[in-house]
C-alpha cells in the first residue's frame, strides 16, 4: 500500500551538504503500528514527513496504491493527503474555535466525504463513543485535559477512515498513564481499522504497543 | 454683500433684492466657522483612519498568531480557501458584533445627549462606516490569509504548530 524505496534525503546548507536519509526502503502494512525509534537527528521525523508527503525526496520513490507521491501535483498530493492520510502530532493541534464534534465534522468535509448529514453525525457519535468522549461533543479544546485532546486528534485522524496513520511523537506531551492510554486507542483503532500506522517516537515504553520497530541511526535503518 | 439670516428656517425664503440662502449656506460664508469645522472634521477622521487601522491590525495579528495551526491544517488537507473563508468568517463575526455594539452605544448617546448639543448621527453615516471598517477588516485578514498561503506544513510541524 505504501512503500517507500531507496529514499534519500540532502540537505545542503551553504556550501556544505549533509546527507539525512540514505537509501531507505521500507512498506508499510494494514493492521500494524510501525515505529520509527533514534536518536535525535536519525532522519526519523524526516522519514515520516516524506512518506505524508510533505516533502520531497532527493532520490527514491515513496509510492501509494500505485502512485508515486514523489512527482505528484500538490493540488493531487493534498487530495490524498486529506482524504487516505491521516496525521497526529506531539500536540494535538485542534482549532480553538471548534467544539470536538465540529472538529471532526472539518475533518469529514476536508476528506470530501460522500455520506449524508445524518450518516457524518451517526459516524461522529460512533467514534467519540469509541474513544468515550462522546459526553464532550460540545466542549472547545480549552477545556479539555492533554489526554482528552490527544483523543480527539486521533479521532480527527480516522474518522475520514484514511489508510495510513502518520504520528509523529504523538504521547511526548502526555504523562505515563495518559500515553498508554493513548497508545492502546491507536493499537486498538489501527486494527479495527485495519490502518497502517507509521508512529515516530522517543519513548521505548511505548513499543511494546506496536507490532514493528525500526530503529534508525545517522539516516540508515540498523 | 448683505446677508439676512432668518433664524428656525431651514428653507432659504426668497425676497425681492436679496440673496437667500439655507442655513448650511449662511454656515459656510462664516470663515471662522469653516475653520472650525476644518480642524473638527480632520479630527474625526484621523480618529476613524487611527481605530481602521488598529482594526486592520487586530485582524492581521490574530491569523498570523495562529499561523502554525493554519499550517498544520494544510498539512492534513485543509484547502487554503477554506483557511481563507476561515478567517473572513471569524472576522465578520467580530466586526458584527463590534459594529453591533458601536451602533447601539452612538444612538444612546444620540438619545440621551442634551437638545442643545449638536451631535447628530445619521443612519447613512453609521452605514457608511461600518462599510468602511468591514472593508478595512476584509483588508487585515486577507492580508494575513496571504501570509498563511506561503506558509509551508512542513514549516509548521517543525515549529511544533503553536
Amino acid at each position: 500500500m505504501l512503500a517507500l524505496k531507496d529514499i534519500t534525503k540532502t540537505f545542503t546548507n551553504g556550501e556544505i551538504e549533509e546527507e539525512i536519509l540514505k537509501g531507505i526502503s521500507l512498506s508499510l502494512n494494514p493492521g500494524e503500528i510501525t515505529a520509527l525509534v533514534g536518536a535525535s537527528g536519525s532522519g526519523k521525523s524526516t522519514l515520516l514527513t516524506i512518506a505524508a508527503g510533505l516533502q520531497s525526496t532527493t532520490k527514491g520513490l515513496v509510492q501509494f496504491n500505485g502512485h508515486n507521491l514523489s512527482n505528484m501535483k500538490p493540488e493531487h498530493l493534498r487530495k490524498i493527503r486529506a482524504s487516505k492520510f491521516g496525521f497526529v502530532f506531539q500536540f494535538s493541534h485542534l482549532v480553538p474555535f471548534l467544539t470536538v464534534e465540529e472538529q471532526l465534522f472539518l475533518m469529514l468535509e476536508v476528506a470530501e466525504s460522500k455520506l449524508k448529514k445524518t450518516q457524518k453525525k451517526e459516524k461522529v457519535h460512533q467514534l467519540l463513543q469509541l474513544i468515550n468522549l462522546d459526553h464532550r461533543k460540545n466542549a472547545y479544546p480549552a477545556v479539555l485535559s492533554g489526554g482528552e485532546k490527544q483523543r480527539v486528534a486521533i479521532a480527527r485522524a480516522i474518522i475520514h477512515e484514511p489508510n495510513v496513520l502518520f504520528a509523529d511523537e504523538p504521547t511526548a506531551s502526555l504523562d505515563s498513564k495518559r500515553s498508554k492510554d493513548v497508545m492502546e486507542l491507536i493499537r486498538e483503532l489501527t486494527r479495527i481499522r485495519n490502518i497502517s500506522t507509521l508512529m515516530v517516537t522517543h519513548d521505548e515504553e511505548m513499543l511494546q504497543y506496536t507490532d514493528r520497530v525500526i530503529r534508525m541511526v545517522d539516516g540508515r535503518i540498523v | 454683500m448683505q446677508l439676512v439670516f432668518v433664524p428656525n428656517m431651514d428653507m432659504a425664503q426668497e425676497f425681492v433684492g436679496l440673496q437667500s440662502l439655507t442655513n448650511n449656506d449662511f454656515l459656510k460664508t462664516l470663515p471662522s466657522y469653516s475653520a472650525e469645522q476644518t480642524s473638527l472634521n480632520m479630527i474625526v477622521w484621523f480618529l476613524i483612519a487611527i481605530s481602521g487601522m488598529l482594526f486592520a491590525i487586530f485582524f492581521y495579528m490574530m491569523n498570523v498568531q495562529k499561523i502554525d495551526m493554519y499550517g498544520i491544517l494544510k498539512a492534513i488537507g485543509v484547502k487554503t480557501i477554506t483557511l481563507f473563508i476561515m478567517m473572513w468568517t471569524q472576522m465578520l463575526f467580530i466586526t458584527a458584533i463590534t459594529l453591533l455594539i458601536s451602533i447601539i452605544c452612538s444612538q444612546l448617546f444620540v438619545i440621551l445627549a442634551p437638545e442643545g448639543m449638536p451631535f447628530h448621527l445619521n443612519l447613512l453615516s453609521v452605514s457608511k462606516l461600518a462599510l468602511i471598517f468591514i472593508i478595512i477588516g476584509l483588508f487585515g485578514a486577507t492580508l494575513s490569509g496571504l501570509q498563511i498561503k506561503r506558509t509551508e506544513p512542513l514549516q509548521a510541524i517543525q515549529n511544533g504548530g503553536n
